[in-house]
């Protein structure tokens, strides 16, 4: 009875549990279903859908499309945000809290509103309708992230670390490459992963501004209007598996990083 | 202090100015690529549209359209109950299992149970709210559940309903409403509790005055956030909730894509936006 009131609340964490997990499990239960129509009795095991998954030209070079997309996103956002990150920790200037917010505010933007804009910017610029513009407009919130990120786990570096390094003949930037870096990699690696992952996923933004280059999202809500398709549920499952394993990845490494920071 | 060092805190006074170089890249990419298109969408919802360019004519003709048309308020309406309606959903499903994992669970368990919690939340918005398709179809799971065990004798028609839309909307935001919660409860001094029962306060009164007052900040930023997710939300009314009866940020889209009439399309964005504004303040 002393525990009762643990118990109630260990019953409703599992019922948001069940809740959660419910369409990931379903879905790739699912996708394993002979029956063409998402229902049941159970008909049998196939793994025709994800044959057909791998044999679609379609779905392939979206899947390309978003795999390069993603990767120069994530590389470009990592690589601003991490000098943003740098300047941002080692130096106070006047504006600094008016700067962050704005730079930050990308992601408080409604990606409606976002795509809208980027869309039509580009177009007047003549950049509209290709992976380069979903490249552009994933960085515009990627690099402020990458940089929220990244100098979280810079303002945990002490300045002695490079101080010893210019005492020791490095010029700036050795010292960076060969301290800050390699001590911030965890960090790093993290923004890149996360932000990777953020680009991969995003469809509403790729939507407007990537014309006849469909990224997978693209591709997948493309398939979905056109009608109840079960190789969707294949490329789902998929998709859900990668990017529980990136998360739990970048998870466990940001969370490591928390740890040998505060020793 | 040798010349050595002297040197080398000389050099770094000296490169002190060059250190902002760092913000240069990222600021000018922002500036151009974020700031100027979104002023740029202000500036031609005062415009009007022809051959599908926005062509500088300047006009409030589009405002007026937004602020006139019975089709638009039906939407804006409808987002803002939705919204408003999920809202409450979230705060309610999510307040207990926050208060759960920071009071009930042993610590060593939290974080497990955070990356549980995580996990879910990077996956693809789009095929999650798909997902809810197979559940919440006519020959869905929970249909097949409710039809076989007798509860009912049609299937019900959750799907393409905006109940569905809140329930992907929910799905997502739990997750936010949760870490958010997690980290203000986390927060609070457990020694204002423990004092408060040392002057004899039982655990439903020790929850009323003293944890929860605590939490409203971070209960307050979290429902900014969840305001402005659920009412510019494209994915789940368009995924789950039918095209019947559209939603705001469906007009916006609609305006854009199949009339490509840009100037209304971002009058209706910067109507969106001060719906926003007004809300967070």
């Amino acid at each position: 009875m002393k525990h009762l009131d643990r118990y109630l609340f260990y019953g409703y964490m599992a019922v948001v549990f069940v809740f959660l997990f419910l369409p990931i499990v379903t879905i790739i239960i699912f996708s394993f279903n002979v029956d063409k129509f998402a229902s049941l009795p159970w008909r049998g095991f196939t793994f025709r859908w994800y044959r057909n998954l791998v044999f679609d030209t379609g779905i392939l070079n979206s899947f390309k499309n978003s795999l390069l997309v993603s990767t120069s996103v994530a590389v470009t956002s990592c690589v601003l945000g991490f000098m943003g990150a740098y300047s941002l920790s080692r130096r106070r200037f006047r504006f600094e809290n008016l700067f962050s917010g704005i730079m930050v505010s990308p992601m408080a933007v409604p990606w409606v509103i976002l795509g809208l804009a980027m869309l039509v910017f580009l177009t007047r610029i003549n950049l509209e309708g290709s992976l380069l513009s979903v490249w552009i407009s994933h960085t515009v919130f990627g690099a402020p992230f990458a940089m929220m990120i990244i100098r979280a786990r810079l303002s945990g570096l002490p300045v002695q670390y490079e101080e010893a390094g210019w005492d020791l003949g490095a010029s700036r930037l050795r010292a960076i490459w060969h301290i800050v870096i390699p001590l911030t990699l965890p960090g790093i690696v993290a923004a890149f992963l996360l932000t990777f992952t953020l680009s991969f996923d995003e469809f509403l933004i790729a939507w407007f501004v990537c014309g006849f280059q469909a990224t997978l999202p693209v591709k997948i809500w493309e398939m979905i209007r056109s009608g109840l398709n079960p190789t969707i549920n294949a490329v789902g499952s998929v998709i859900f598996v990668f990017s529980m394993a990136l998360a739990i990845i970048a998870s466990l490494l940001s969370g490591a990083g928390k740890r040998v920071a505060k020793k | 202090m040798t010349s050595k060092h002297l040197a080398s805190v000389l050099r770094k006074k000296l490169s002190d100015q060059k250190e902002l170089i760092g913000l240069l890249p990222i600021t000018g990419f922002e500036i151009f690529f974020y700031l100027v298109p979104l002023a740029f969408l202000l500036i031609i919802s005062f415009w009007m549209t022809k051959d599908y360019q926005p062509v500088p004519i300047w006009n409030l003709q589009n405002y007026r359209l937004v602020f006139s048309d019975p089709l638009v308020r039906v939407a804006f309406f409808r987002s803002l109950i939705i919204t408003l309606t999920t809202l409450v959903l979230t705060v309610l499903v999510a307040y207990p299992f926050a208060y759960g994992m920071v009071f009930k669970v042993p610590p060593k368990y939290r974080r497990l149970i955070l990356i549980a919690i995580i996990a879910p939340f990077w996956t693809n918005y789009l095929v999650r709210a798909y997902s809810w398709q197979l559940i919440l179809g006519g020959n869905g799971v929970i249909n097949h559940f409710l039809l076989s065990a007798g509860f009912i004798n049609t299937p019900l028609s959750i799907l393409y309903t905006h109940i569905a839309t809140r329930i992907g909307l929910l799905h997502f935001l739990v997750t936010v409403m949760v870490l958010n919660l997690y980290a203000t409860m986390d927060n609070i001094d457990r020694s204002l509790i423990e004092a408060a029962s040392d002057l004899g306060a039982g655990p439903f009164k020790n929850f009323l005055w003293i944890t929860f007052p605590l939490t409203l900040h971070g209960l307050a930023v979290g429902t900014v956030f969840v305001f402005i997710f659920s009412f510019t939300d494209f994915v789940a009314p368009s995924v789950l909730g039918g095209g019947t009866k559209p939603v705001f940020s469906q007009k916006i889209v609609d305006a854009a894509h199949w009339t490509a009439n840009y100037s209304l399309a971002s009058a209706l964005s910067i109507a969106m936006i001060l719906v926003i504004g007004i809300f967070s303040c």
